[in-house]
């Protein structure tokens, strides 16, 4: 795979991992606010329910206490006492009209009691009233028909689950609380009283429209159920979770993937329980609203950070890439690429750097050329160099058979020592030379002048056989010895030149004294004097091109007449090779 | 480098795009309320969202028309939607009475005529001068919902008393069936007459000895007017009341009359309770409007006949109910135009019929009587029979509502089950009337 960060454009890496860091970060804070809401919704959503369940718990039982206490009151009612237990004993004006009595304070407990739909009145002989009527006299035998007939052999009162009579609204729904009615040990009837069970739903529902609720009788049978309430097997399992208090707990909801949580109230006073069950899809319904808000907010600010990651990542890359193509199109044509000057951080030292080089390329480049074009005339001036000194060579060669036959030995002698002159001077072109060489040519020279000026010239050569075989520059003596023949023995007849080499220290030492007439002090020639004629400035030059400083030669007056030159050069024991491969 | 600037390019215009739609939508949720509001207004105009309670007593055929009514109106008044309570007669006034107390009475309640001058004097009905039009109700009706120059209730109809009999079961007794104009003394005729045919467990008519609207009728045909004067006095002539009372005396004594306790089980117009559906007896006194009720009980076998008379005509026409509006209400304004549309519109009186007595508004009855059913036709033409010379109905004094209704039932109760004479009787009704002689 390899390091990506070598591997990938800088502008892809920065975008992608921009892009990665946002979208961790972004599902880490979706995620957790996610959950975090949820399970304090939950919390705060159970703890509230729990307080409404309170609430309608005891806003309910109030209601349906109410009704046992009305049943109570009603059952010890004295005229009802007596219209049940002299029921058929006694002359029967006086039963109707007790009837009618009875009757009439049943029903206004209805008119005045909006909850109650209507009582029943089991009893023996009974009269009949309206079949619709809200009050009903039914026959005694007639209870055991009813649902509730069995729990009144064990019980003295009871409620019953949710049933339908008849009205002339037709049929409603009620929850019936029966109460069997006693007097000095005998059973007399039955009291029922209906109550609305969709005024009792209403209370249930509350103001929240969509609950689903129960209210369970003291034995966790639901009586009541608003919305989607568990069915019957399904409740026998969860019924035996509940405990004395009230409490919650999750439930596994069909067709819910996160379940439910199952709320419930049982309060002191109150036979009664409450149960809620809320889908936890509804539970979290505002972590959900929450995560998408962010999740939403999110997907924005990644578009934004990702546009600013790009815009960034090309700010930071575009320099790059300029200074790539800027060397790309380099050519040594020299068609300069504009580098932008106006950065002051590190992409301006960068292109200043880059700049620089580019100068320094193109100066080298420049010396270069204008080597080659040195060096290109050197050759053709050495071409042509060894063209002359070939055909003055055999020149002289002749002039020296001419001289010979023309029995001037000494012309002769002379044209032999310049041939030989010659020779050395040509070297095959060669820079360097021994001083063995060397001092061939100049012993060369100094005898042709002695020939010229007879035996006044006297010449002598120091020098170790050591000091023979190491290289030096050639014809660096010559116009040195020739200057102190010229010039120093000018006005003599005679003189000495002596020559001295030795190597030392690294160095090649080279002193050639004379005793002649110094050097001049005339101011006009002074000058002239001073730096030597063509030959030794050229020595001179060539001497700092070759070597440059220490290296070099001093001309000055002997304290006892005449001139030295010392001349320093370096020590060099091989031939060196071409100061220049080109 | 290319391509990215131009995908660059693209990604920043979808941003762009995106935003604008952000805010566009944005844009539009704010908006939404705003038009919810303005539909909300609009809605106001035509009314805002009402439900009005409604409560009347009646017959299966006068609720399911009623109903029929109310959701009429409900779909052509979308924000008016009822609570409709609905019950017999019996216990009717007390239920009313008890929520009037707890000041909560439902919007519009049914009334009987003669409560009216009570229920205004205790300052439950709210007035109802403005906003109902009764040009084309007859004066007579209009006026028995007045009190102290304000109308306190909206007739809803007119009826006439008479009796209704069972033809089929007295053609098969071989009994002579009553004509319009009959006598009082026919009718005791035929009572006797009957004695022979009845079979076991038959009777002729109810035991009406005891009974308030039964005895008006025969006071009013011997010529003795009201039994309360409109100024609040005891006004029955004892001759007139031991006459009837021992008539039905000697009827209970024949049998042709049913015993008390049968008597009393009687349930007007109830399937299992009214004494003439179980076929027990072969008469009885009705309004000519719930001849309906009855033929839809046992279709085809009874008919109307007119209150016998004997000095003066016996039966008399009067506003069979009156609508009422609570004091109370919140909704007075809605209460009065759902009223008017009751009183006035041709669909409510079509719907309708006769379940609460012709039609009040002549104008709209003349235009939809060829829509009533044959039932209707029957009442109308009892009805139309009674008009001739009936007596002038009045609302009667005000403040004698528990006379009627408790004090009679008592006497009649006596009487029925024989534990008092007919003079006793006079002079309990005449000392109980003390009490509300002003």
């Amino acid at each position: 795979m390899g390091n990506p960060f070598k591997k990938y454009r800088i502008d892809y890496l920065f975008f992608g991992c921009f892009a990665l860091l946002i979208l961790v970060m972004l599902g880490c804070t979706v995620w957790t606010s996610y959950s975090l809401s949820s399970k304090e919704l939950a919390k705060a959503t159970s703890v509230h329910q729990q307080k409404l369940l309170d609430q309608l718990n005891n806003e309910i039982a109030s209601r349906l206490t109410m009704i046992e206490q009305i049943s109570l009151s009603t059952s010890r009612d004295n005229k009802l006492i007596y219209f049940l237990s002299k029921s058929g004993s006694e002359d029967e004006f006086t039963r109707f009209q007790t009837f009618k009595e009875v009757q009439q304070s049943l029903a206004n407990l209805t008119y005045s009691i909006p909850l109650i739909q209507g009582i029943d009145l089991y009893m023996k002989h009974p009269f009949q009233a309206d079949s619709y009527s809200y009050i009903q006299f039914r026959d005694l035998d007639k209870a055991s028909e009813q649902s509730w007939y069995p729990d009144m052999r064990k019980n003295d009162f009871v409620w019953t689950g949710k049933q339908v009579i008849k009205a002339f609204q037709g049929d409603i729904a009620v929850i019936s609380f029966v109460r069997s009615i006693e007097y000095n040990n005998r059973h007399l009837g039955y009291l029922v009283v209906h109550a609305k069970a969709d005024s009792l739903e209403e209370m249930l529902a509350g103001s929240s429209a969509d609950a689903n609720r129960m209210m369970l009788d003291a034995t966790g049978q639901p009586i009541l159920t608003i919305g989607k309430v568990p069915d019957e097997a399904q409740w026998s399992e969860w019924k035996n979770k509940l405990t004395d208090r009230s409490g919650l707990f999750r439930v596994a909801l069909q067709g819910e993937r996160g379940g439910g949580l199952l709320v419930y109230s049982k309060m002191n006073q109150s036979n009664w329980t409450m149960v809620e069950v809320t889908p936890w899809s509804s539970i979290a319904k505002g972590s959900v609203r929450l995560a998408e808000t962010i999740g939403v907010i999110g997907a924005v600010s990644i578009v934004l950070a990702l546009l600013l990651a790009l815009w960034l990542s090309r700010q930071l890359t575009s320099p790059i890439r300029t200074l790539v193509s800027a060397m790309n199109l380099y050519t040594l044509s020299g068609r300069k690429v504009d580098l932008p000057e106006d950065y002051r951080n590190e992409f301006g030292y960068l292109f200043a750097g880059y700049r620089k080089q580019m100068d320094r390329i193109e100066e080298l480049y420049n010396s270069l050329e204008a080597r080659h074009e040195q060096l290109r005339r050197a050759e053709i001036e050495t071409l042509q160099a060894n063209i002359n000194p070939h055909f003055l060579y055999n020149t002289l060669d002749q002039l020296n058979w001419m001289a010979i036959s023309a029995g001037q030995p000494e012309m002769s002698r002379i044209l032999e020592l310049m041939g030989r002159m010659f020779r050395i001077g040509l070297s095959n072109g060669e820079s360097f030379i021994t001083v063995a060489d060397e001092l061939e040519h100049v012993q060369c020279y100094l005898e042709i002048q002695r020939l010229r000026l007879g035996n006044g010239l006297n010449y002598k050569i120091e020098v170790t056989e050591e000091a023979r075989k190491l290289y030096i520059l050639k014809m660096v003596l010559q116009p040195f010895v020739e200057n102190a023949v010229i010039h120093g023995f000018h006005l003599q007849s005679g003189g000495t030149v002596v020559i001295r080499i030795r190597p030392e220290e690294g160095f090649l030492r080279i002193a050639v004294e004379d005793n002649g007439v110094g050097l001049r002090s005339d101011p006009d020639r002074q000058a002239k004097r001073k730096t030597g004629g063509y030959g030794i400035r050229n020595v001179r030059e060539r001497i700092k091109a070759y070597f440059g400083h220490p290296y070099g030669v001093v001309l000055s007056n002997r304290e006892e007449g005449g001139t030295r030159v010392l001349i320093t050069l370096p020590l060099m024991r091989e031939r060196p090779g071409p100061a220049n491969p080109n | 480098m290319k391509v990215w600037k131009r995908l660059s390019g693209i990604s920043a215009s979808l941003v762009l795009a995106l935003s604008l739609a952000a805010c566009g939508s944005g844009g539009g949720n704010s908006a939404s309320p705003s038009s919810d509001s303005a539909s909300g207004s609009g809605g106001a105009a035509g009314g805002e969202k009402v439900k009005l309670r409604i409560m009347w007593w009646g017959s299966q055929q006068r609720h399911q028309a009623t109903l029929n009514a109310l959701d009429f109106y409900t779909k052509q008044n979308p924000n008016v939607t009822f609570e409709p309570e609905y019950s017999g007669m019996e216990g009717y006034l007390d239920k009313l009475s008890t929520q009037a107390a707890a000041n909560n009475a439902p919007d519009i309640f049914q009334i009987d005529p003669s409560w009216v001058a009570d229920w205004a004097s205790r300052g439950q009905l709210a007035d109802l001068s403005e906003g109902v039009d009764l040009s084309n109700v007859d004066e007579k009706l209009v006026n028995g919902g007045k009190v102290d120059g304000k109308q306190v209730a909206i007739p809803l109809g007119s009826a006439a008393y008479g009796m209704i009999y069972d033809k089929a079961a007295m053609e098969k007794l071989g009994l002579q069936p009553p004509k319009n104009g009959w006598t009082w003394d026919d009718f005791f005729k035929l009572a006797k007459e009957s004695k022979s045919k009845l079979a076991e467990g038959q009777y002729f008519t109810k035991d009406y000895a005891g009974d308030y609207f039964a005895f008006s009728a025969f006071h009013y045909a011997e010529g003795k007017g009201l039994l309360v004067t409109e100024d609040g006095k005891f006004n029955i002539d004892r001759d007139t009341f031991l006459k009837w009372t021992k008539q039905f005396e000697e009827l209970r004594n024949l049998g042709v009359v049913p015993p008390a306790d049968v008597n009393a089980s009687d349930k007007e117009m109830d399937p299992t309770g009214d004494l003439m559906v179980k076929g027990k007896i072969l008469i009885r006194l009705s309004f000519s409007n719930n001849f309906v009720s009855w033929d839809s009980l046992k279709p085809g076998a009874y008919d109307l006949v007119t209150m016998p008379r004997s000095k003066e005509a016996g039966g008399w026409l009067k506003p069979s109910l009156f609508f009422g509006v609570s004091a109370h209400s919140a909704h007075q304004e809605e209460a009065k135009k759902f009223l008017d549309w009751f009183t006035n519109s041709p669909d409510a009186v079509k719907i309708l019929g006769t379940t609460r007595g012709n039609p009040v508004n002549n104008k709209v009855a003349a235009e939809v009587a060829s829509s009533f059913s044959a039932a209707d036709k029957v009442g109308m033409e009892m009805y139309n029979a009674t008009a001739v010379d009936g007596q002038q109905w009045t609302a009667g004094a005000s403040g004698w509502t528990n006379w009627v209704d408790k004090d009679w039932a008592l006497i009649r109760d006596e009487l029925s089950f024989k534990k008092t004479t007919p003079e006793q009787a006079y002079e309990e009704l005449k000392s109980m009337a003390q009490e509300y002689e002003n």
